[in-house]
């Protein structure tokens, strides 16, 4: 038994620590989650005026501030009574901001917090051992996913085509973000009501050309098809079972045009996402394909007790065809409809009463089995006796909550809300791997979702900026200050990581009496509850193999690749979730880093 | 911007909460404080921590300061300045290592990628020795890197002046 820790040591945001045990065939058979560090936003509204929250939601997160803007302003419109009444154009606008957020996310995960990992030696090493063709699957991905300034075997490795393609996307999202939401970061548009800012006619032109941009980058990278022609087969396929037949047969096509030649570059048709499927999943690459060789993603982190994990939507994007919404997001009210999904996929209408969240693992002060957010305490507790990371029953050992849905912990994301919206392409795959045996929930069908999500988002932002959005429109209704005295309200929406709800009450003075956040990776990354029951990642790594494609070159301890590749495809919400520290890798002296 | 409209940007990157981290950021603080005594047609700003979202500060100026910590700069002792042409920063940046630190970006990573993806202003940094990288939260300098703050002022000033004299 061999205990794996990784733990980042980063200066920049709330890093994740992972404990595990590895048996001596290099099975991860238990694991723990540690989210480092302290935020205590909740204890900062305490007294304050509501509406800060909009402005103070938004520093909790660099990556998906517009997220907690869109969860609070839903909680003050609830709070405030006007829910049912901000108008159609003011949703249009709220929708494009929090879809360019979300593509933004998106890009970002795929290409440069997870790509990288494809670039792994681990895999340039199991490669090598299939000949011509493994040699091309490497040279694809250190050509397309390579980061900057890397290395191997000192062996300078120019960066990769996506990683830089990518990064000019980032950017004019950025701007895009600014247009609609007045700067970005830190937006200043969201307000109870409806949003304080109207778009002109030269905003719309310009996020409209931004997009064209955007779809331009994924037709030249990301899809070897046109979006329009892999959007139509898939997202608007007729049934599930038709999304995943075109899916594979697409690949087909390819690989039977590719395996002579072991010709896998982009002229040939292989955009990253045509890539990724054909090599990263074996039922796909070499039971349906017919490959030799992939890189088995599809055998980490299914969950090895389906009663302990469920699948959770709290519904996304606010329906424009009605002014005003329905702050408990009733089902089919959405475009990404709420939902609880079983992991026997049965389909449940969410209540939000269901929610709790227990601390016994946490470092708050404890109090008694779960609570709702409504009645909840964020009150750190302050006894480092308790603290202990070698027992992996013990006492405490995370910042994070652990967040539940009737008792159960729940994947949140991408995958989840896919699954729960009946997305015909994941919903088919996730019939297609069950139909062969295999776990449906697992590292390659999330990468696939969130890829898959990217495009339907992409998608809908184009027609909100097109023909929805009109700037002659209605962009708020007042509100009426004194509602907001002896009430309550609650926000709940998708962010890019998965269901985010901010839940509020007031005092008589219309002040914050009591203000609850429950994020995406706390209930991703949650630690046990109070029955002891391990969060979803903590499950998920369970059973999965610590070293690259099932242990296939045997199992290197140093180079943990199934930790990181299951730990990342969650998207954690920490820049720096998961890393190793490579003590071969010692900074040579006069090496120069800015901090 | 053109010849005649030359204009500078001031950056500082750091956290605030992890003591002598925030170095860059109060050095940007201290300037906004000089109001009217800094030439007009310059842009200070808080970066705090923002990643990749500086690459969108390096563009539409002639030129760009950035102020961060430092450390580790050998036998360099804590408090000192030292300024850095982007090219001597990248090449020393460039012998960093490793795939894992593709998820931590630091001001030298940020300035790779937009070597890669945009046309850069002239850009000149920085730094100010720390010593160690901080573990603890607090919100003060230490005295050595306090006193760094008001020696630095003078040296972006006059990058300033030469900026604008082009």
């Amino acid at each position: 038994m061999v205990r794996v820790t990784v733990d980042p040591l980063t200066r920049v945001v709330g890093p994740l620590r992972l404990d595990t045990e590895v048996d001596e065939n290099g099975i991860i058979t238990e694991a723990r989650s540690s989210n480092m560090i302290f935020r205590g936003f909740e204890r900062i509204y305490r007294g304050q005026d509501p509406r800060d929250s909009i402005l103070l939601s938004q520093r909790i997160c660099g990556v998906c501030p517009v997220a907690h803007s869109i969860a609070a302003v839903n909680a003050l419109d609830d709070l405030y009574g006007v829910a049912g009444s901000v108008p159609k154009d003011a949703l249009v606008a709220r929708n494009i901001n929090h879809g360019l957020n979300t593509i933004s996310n998106h890009l970002l995960h795929f290409y440069i917090l997870w790509g990288p990992d494809l670039a792994n030696p681990a895999y340039g090493n199991v490669l090598s051992t299939f000949g011509n063709l493994g040699s091309s699957v490497w040279k694809e991905f250190l050509g397309r996913f390579a980061p900057i300034s890397y290395k191997i075997d000192g062996e300078a490795i120019p960066p990769g085509s996506s990683y830089v393609g990518v990064i000019p996307m980032k950017k004019i999202l950025h701007d895009a973000g600014a247009v609609i939401g007045g700067k970005m970061p830190h937006q200043t548009v969201m307000y109870p009501g409806g949003v304080t800012n109207n778009p002109t006619a030269s905003d719309v032109q310009t996020m409209s050309s931004i997009m064209s941009e955007v779809v331009d980058f994924l037709n030249a990278t990301s899809i070897g098809i046109p979006f329009e022609e892999w959007v139509g087969n898939t997202y608007m396929a007729s049934s599930p079972k038709k999304a995943a037949d075109f899916f594979i047969e697409h690949l087909h096509e390819l690989t039977e045009r590719s395996l002579r030649t072991n010709d896998l570059s982009r002229s040939n048709g292989w955009g990253d996402l045509e890539l990724y499927s054909a090599l990263g999943s074996e039922l796909i690459g070499e039971k349906i394909l017919g490959l030799p060789i992939s890189l088995k993603h599809d055998k980490m982190s299914g969950y090895n007790d389906l009663s302990k994990i469920g699948f959770l939507s709290y519904g996304d994007f606010y329906n424009v065809e009605h002014e005003g919404y329905e702050p408990t997001s009733p089902a089919g009210d959405r475009f990404q409809t709420s939902g609880f999904m079983t992991s026997s996929l049965e389909y449940h209408k969410f209540d939000s009463d269901k929610v709790t969240e227990s601390v016994k693992h946490s470092f708050y002060d404890d109090y008694e089995g779960d609570k709702h957010p409504y009645e909840g305490v964020t009150e750190p507790f302050t006894d480092p006796d308790r603290i202990d990371y070698q027992d992996f029953s013990a006492e405490k050992y995370t910042w994070s909550k652990a967040p539940r849905y009737e008792g159960i912990p729940c994947e949140v994301g991408p995958f989840s809300r896919l699954l729960i919206m009946k997305e015909p392409l994941v919903t088919g795959l996730v019939q297609l791997f069950q139909d062969n045996g295999y776990s449906p929930f697992n590292s390659f069908t999330r990468m696939i979702a969130r890829m898959q999500e990217l495009f339907i988002i992409t998608n809908e932002v184009i027609q909100w900026i097109t023909t929805d959005l009109d700037p002659n429109g209605r962009f708020r209704v007042d509100v009426d200050m004194s509602a907001a005295e002896d009430s309550r309200g609650m926000g709940i929406c998708e962010a890019p990581r998965g269901a985010l709800g901010h839940w509020v009450i007031t005092d008589n003075d219309a002040k914050v009496a009591n203000y609850q956040i429950v994020t995406p990776s706390a209930w991703n990354l949650s630690p046990r509850d109070s029955e002891g029951v391990p969060g979803p990642l903590e499950h998920a790594l369970i059973g999965s193999t610590i070293s690259a494609v099932d242990n296939w070159l045997g199992v290197d301890f140093s180079n943990p690749t199934g930790i990181l590749h299951v730990g990342r495809s969650y998207d954690p919400c920490i820049t720096c979730a998961v890393h190793t520290i490579d003590l071969t890798g010692k900074n040579p002296p006069g090496m120069v880093r800015l901090l | 911007m053109s010849e005649y409209d030359p204009s500078v940007r001031i950056i500082g990157c750091g956290n605030l909460l992890m003591g002598d981290d925030g170095v860059g950021v109060r050095v940007v603080e201290a300037l906004e404080k000089m109001g009217d005594s800094l030439p007009k047609g310059i842009d200070i700003l808080d970066a705090g921590v923002c990643g990749l979202d500086i690459l969108n500060l390096l563009e539409g100026v002639d030129k760009v300061i950035i102020v961060d910590s430092v450390v580790g700069i050998g036998t360099a002792k804590k408090g000192s300045i030292l300024r850095f042409d982007l090219e001597d920063l990248l090449s020393k940046a460039n012998e960093h290592v490793g795939i894992f630190s593709a998820h931590d970006f630091g001001i030298s990573d940020i300035l790779i990628i937009a070597k890669h993806v945009q046309n850069l202003p002239k850009i000149v940094i920085f730094g100010i020795e720390i010593g160690e990288i901080q573990q603890d939260i607090s919100m003060d300098l230490s005295p050595e890197v306090l006193a760094a703050v008001d020696r630095v002022i003078p040296y972006i000033v006059e990058e300033i002046d030469h900026a604008l004299k082009i």
